[in-house]
């Protein structure tokens, strides 16, 4: 009997994404044994709401919405947290001085990403109470060191598997890192590839048997069409040429390099959302979800492993 | 990460109304220029200069009411309508993801059986518009060889080149010459992404100043009347009155006096010249596809982008053709065009080629016949650049049927050394060699091809047509539904509350279209022949026999997905968010 993986990624605090996937996970719908979700938990933004003659106002997408009664506003906050945004009440006065100082903006947004983080621990324990299929997941290079606090307060039911490797239904180990190679944008947890390597090879050698290993590390390998994104001019805007985005390998020489090493059975990455889909490196089938959670969308992959392999590989989402 | 944009740009898109997190950006980054740069290269292409020639493909009678001809005001009423579909377009992919297109609309509102139906039907309805552009590229290379040799002398032979006996591109010396552009827009599609769209820019960059320099030199420096005096010395004395006398005899060219409202809601003659809009407009549906990624106020940039590329688009159809073949005659235009589709002989084809109009401005004025070749060899480079763009749009749609497991996971994989889905490629260039082939060699079946055993670009114009209903009326349909059928979807999605009215409002165009130009010839030839039989004898038995394949293709994947244990149920199950 094969073990069946479910796979998503990259949700970046997106309301609608998370409760889509922990209610896959409590109802069965894929039948998974294991469900794995690879990084990047935490959002971009954040919309102000402002107070404004006893009603709320905010301009979600370019689009103008006010909140006439606690019930509007409750649906207000709902909608852009389902677009993956924070959201928090204000007044004028205080919005405008925030868009002019960093560092409170940035202390306001830890403060909301944890709390948002510890909100979809407590829901995902509630939920899979008494459930059969465990949930690993490890944060990504976007998400601050602040939310692991959250991801490994004993009680809730999620399991961070980043930087262990952990024994894992179906006779199998689940190898994590949440880590990257660098990128244009210095995130919380990226290093050099040379960095990358030892931390990964490290973790492989605790390995019993890649062939009966899952790698969940959250940067694609390099090339491997798994990390196709759009190249960024010297302002790290999207290079465009004849009206499309010129798109190149953004992934990890690194992971490549450990995948080519030990060929585990299963690769699962995520990082570059608009780059989903499967690839053989080897003997090893890497996988990225890819991600349109933004959009309200949960994309996710199956994977059976039985004793001789992968089984089967297919897309899902909904 | 994110998939675009950075601190930069995080610090630019703060606002007191949204704060963007230093460390990486948003999806959304795609500036309104570049989209409508996008939108108008995807589909304003081969007419740049034989756009006079179209007003006859419909082999119906034209006329002239104002200031435009019926194909003018068929292209301002289509472009009205369209306005309803890039709003229904821009509102859903603001909300859903692009890649993959209608298919993912489709899929997901509707049925994935219909989504995976208007997408193949897309697909061969773009690739029989490249079969149709590649001739044309030959074509234009010739009238270019024929304006230098009105000019300078020379190139007195370039009628004949690539052509059989008859003078037309076709039988081997056609097929290889096809073959030969089909090779050349094989290697941009495979060139690294980089050089691709060096080569597409420069291209795109040429033609958009060819298309400019026609219009602003084609009506300063040429008359009407020395076009007049010079045609019959250059085409063995044809001239422009006999070409519109001839058209006014042959039922080109209408001669009754029915006004306007009369003429615009006839269901004989004006669905088919509005069906032929249709099919200039086709790269309407991918251009449309990069709305959600315009950054800023979504629903403003969207429309900036998509409507200003139609507003383009209905200009070029418009008010550049007419202005254009009114300078040089209406009527003359008119015959000549129905003369080279050959619709009609009398009194015939004036320089055995269409009527270009750089052709036609080197035949007012000679002397300046480097500026009317450097403009037709843009109207060679045109319709050869929209090719291998055509190509990457419907590579990226055949990736999607791959991950969703609609054709063999192998069709879709892309190339380690090319980076690229290389077997879709080649898969698309394959298919458009073969209706190349059936362009060429008489070897067709009767049933397929009634009078000449081939296809010829009438007829795959109209092939192509009939197989791009779905991609026109499937827009519509998931506007009115998606309310009902994914609500979660579209609760932020801006026009929301008028997505249904505006599938509504849509709809009824292509479905009046086919129903008159398609439906009701169909009918007619059945019930005992017609003037349009042969346009119904060729294209739409094709395109009923690919909507059959496609059928075949889905069940045989569905019963191949099942027997390897995947559940496509699966595949587009809803997940309750609560």
């Amino acid at each position: 009997m094969a073990t069946r993986i479910y796979i998503a990624s990259d949700l970046h605090a997106a309301e609608k994404a998370w409760r889509k996937f922990i209610n896959a996970i409590k109802a069965g719908v894929y039948k998974a044994d294991v469900a794995l979700l690879a990084g990047d938990l935490t959002g971009k933004a954040i919309v102000p709401i402002l107070e404004r003659g006893g009603a709320h106002e905010a301009e979600v997408l370019g689009v103008h919405r006010r909140a006439r009664d606690e019930q509007e506003l409750a649906q207000l906050h709902r909608d852009i947290a389902d677009l993956g945004y924070y959201s928090f009440v204000t007044t004028d006065a205080e919005a405008e001085t925030l868009s002019g100082d960093e560092h409170a903006r940035e202390q306001l947004l830890e403060r909301l990403m944890t709390t948002r983080v510890h909100e979809w621990m407590a829901l995902a324990t509630e939920r899979l109470d008494g459930s059969n299929t465990p949930l690993y997941l490890i944060p990504g290079n976007d998400d601050e060191f602040t939310i692991d606090a959250a991801l490994n307060q004993p009680g809730y039911g999620p399991i961070n598997g980043d930087g262990k490797v952990l024994d894992i239904p179906g006779e199998m180990q689940l190898l994590s890192s949440g880590w990257s190679n660098h990128t244009p944008w210095a995130t919380p947890r990226e290093e050099t590839e040379e960095q990358l390597f030892a931390r990964l090879d490290a973790l492989a050698q605790q390995v019993r048997d890649p062939r009966r290993a899952i790698f969940m590390i959250h940067v694609p390998p390099h090339d491997s069409g798994l990390d196709e994104a759009p190249l960024l001019d010297e302002n790290l805007r999207p290079t465009i040429s004849a009206g499309d985005v010129l798109r190149g390998p953004v992934g990890s020489t690194a992971v490549r390099q450990i995948i080519e090493k030990y060929q585990p059975v299963l690769s699962v990455h995520g990082h570059i959302h608009e780059s989903g889909g499967e690839r053989r490196i080897g003997d090893t089938l890497a996988i990225n979800p890819g991600s349109e959670a933004n959009h309200g969308i949960l994309r996710g992959y199956l994977v059976d492993i039985g004793r001789k392999g992968v089984e089967l590989a297919q897309r899902v989402e909904g | 990460m994110a998939d675009t944009a950075g601190s930069s740009a995080a610090e630019q898109s703060t606002t007191p109304k949204l704060f963007v997190r230093q460390s990486s950006g948003l999806v959304r980054n795609v500036s309104v220029t570049n989209a409508l740069f996008f939108n108008v290269a995807a589909f304003v292409g081969v007419g740049l200069t034989l756009y006079p020639a179209f007003y006859s493909l419909a082999d119906v009678a034209n006329w002239k009411i104002g200031p435009f001809s019926d194909y003018g005001w068929a292209a301002i009423i289509t472009g009205l309508f369209c306005v309803l579909l890039a709003l229904i377009f821009s509102s859903l992919t603001s909300v859903m993801p692009r890649s993959g297109g209608d298919y993912v609309f489709t899929s997901r509102i509707i049925h994935p059986f219909l989504g995976w139906m208007e997408s193949w039907t897309l697909v061969i309805a773009s690739v029989l518009i490249i079969a149709f552009e590649v001739p044309l590229v030959l074509r234009n290379l010739q009238i270019t060889a024929k304006i230098i040799h009105i000019g300078a002398g020379g190139f007195g032979g370039a009628n004949g080149w690539f052509t059989d006996a008859t003078g037309a591109i076709t039988g081997m010396p056609g097929f290889i010459a096809c073959m030969v552009v089909l090779i050349g827009i094989g290697v941009i599609c495979l060139l690294p992404t980089r050089s691709f769209h060096r080569v597409v820019t420069v291209l795109a960059g040429f033609g958009v100043a060819c298309f400019i320099a026609m219009f602003v030199f084609g009506l300063l420096f040429t008359h009407k009347a020395s076009f007049n005096a010079n045609l019959p010395k250059l085409d063995g004395g044809i001239t422009a009155a006999q070409l519109e006398a001839a058209g006014k005899t042959g039922g080109f060219i209408a001669t009754d006096h029915r006004g306007f409202f009369s003429r615009i809601f006839e269901t004989g003659a004006f669905p088919l010249v509005l069906s032929v809009l249709l099919f200039q407009y086709i790269g309407f549906q991918y251009s449309a596809y990069i709305a959600g990624e315009v950054r800023g106020n979504v629903r403003r940039g969207i429309l900036i982008a998509l409507l200003g590329a139609l507003t383009i688009g209905v200009l070029a159809n418009s008010v550049y053709t007419d202005v254009i073949s009114s300078h040089f005659g209406f009527g003359q235009n008119v015959t000549w065009g129905a003369n080279y589709w050959g619709f009609g002989t009398k009194p015939g084809l004036p320089l055995g080629q269409p009527d270009s109009m750089p052709l036609m401005a080197a035949i007012a004025n000679h002397g300046l016949w480097p500026l009317w070749a450097l403009i037709s060899l843009g109207g060679t480079v045109f319709p050869f650049l929209l090719c291998p763009v055509y190509i990457n749009f419907l590579s990226r749609m055949q990736l999607a049927w791959s991950l969703d497991r609609q054709v063999p996971e192998w069709f879709g994989q892309v190339n380690e050394r090319m980076r690229a889905p290389l077997n879709a490629i080649l898969a698309t260039l394959g298919l458009t060699a073969l209706f190349l082939f059936f362009q060429s060699f008489k070897d067709l079946p009767t049933f397929l091809a009634t009078s000449d055993h081939k296809l010829n670009l009438v007829s795959t114009a109209f092939f192509s047509i009939a197989m791009a209903l779905l991609s026109w009326v499937l827009p519509g349909v998931n506007a009115i539904l998606v309310k009902f059928r994914r609500p979660d979807l579209v609760r932020n999605a801006p026009f929301k509350r008028a997505l249904p009215w505006l599938g509504l409002g849509w709809i009824i165009f292509p479905v009046w279209i086919y129903i008159f130009a398609v439906i009701k010839p169909i009918v007619n030839g059945l019930k005992g022949g017609s003037a349009l039989q042969y346009l119904e004898g060729q294209g739409l038995i094709d395109a009923m026999l690919f909507y059959v394949l496609g059928l075949v293709i889905y069940l045989v994947m569905k019963y191949r997905s099942r027997s390897a244990g995947v559940d496509a149920k699966m595949l587009f199950t809803e997940l309750p968010p609560d």
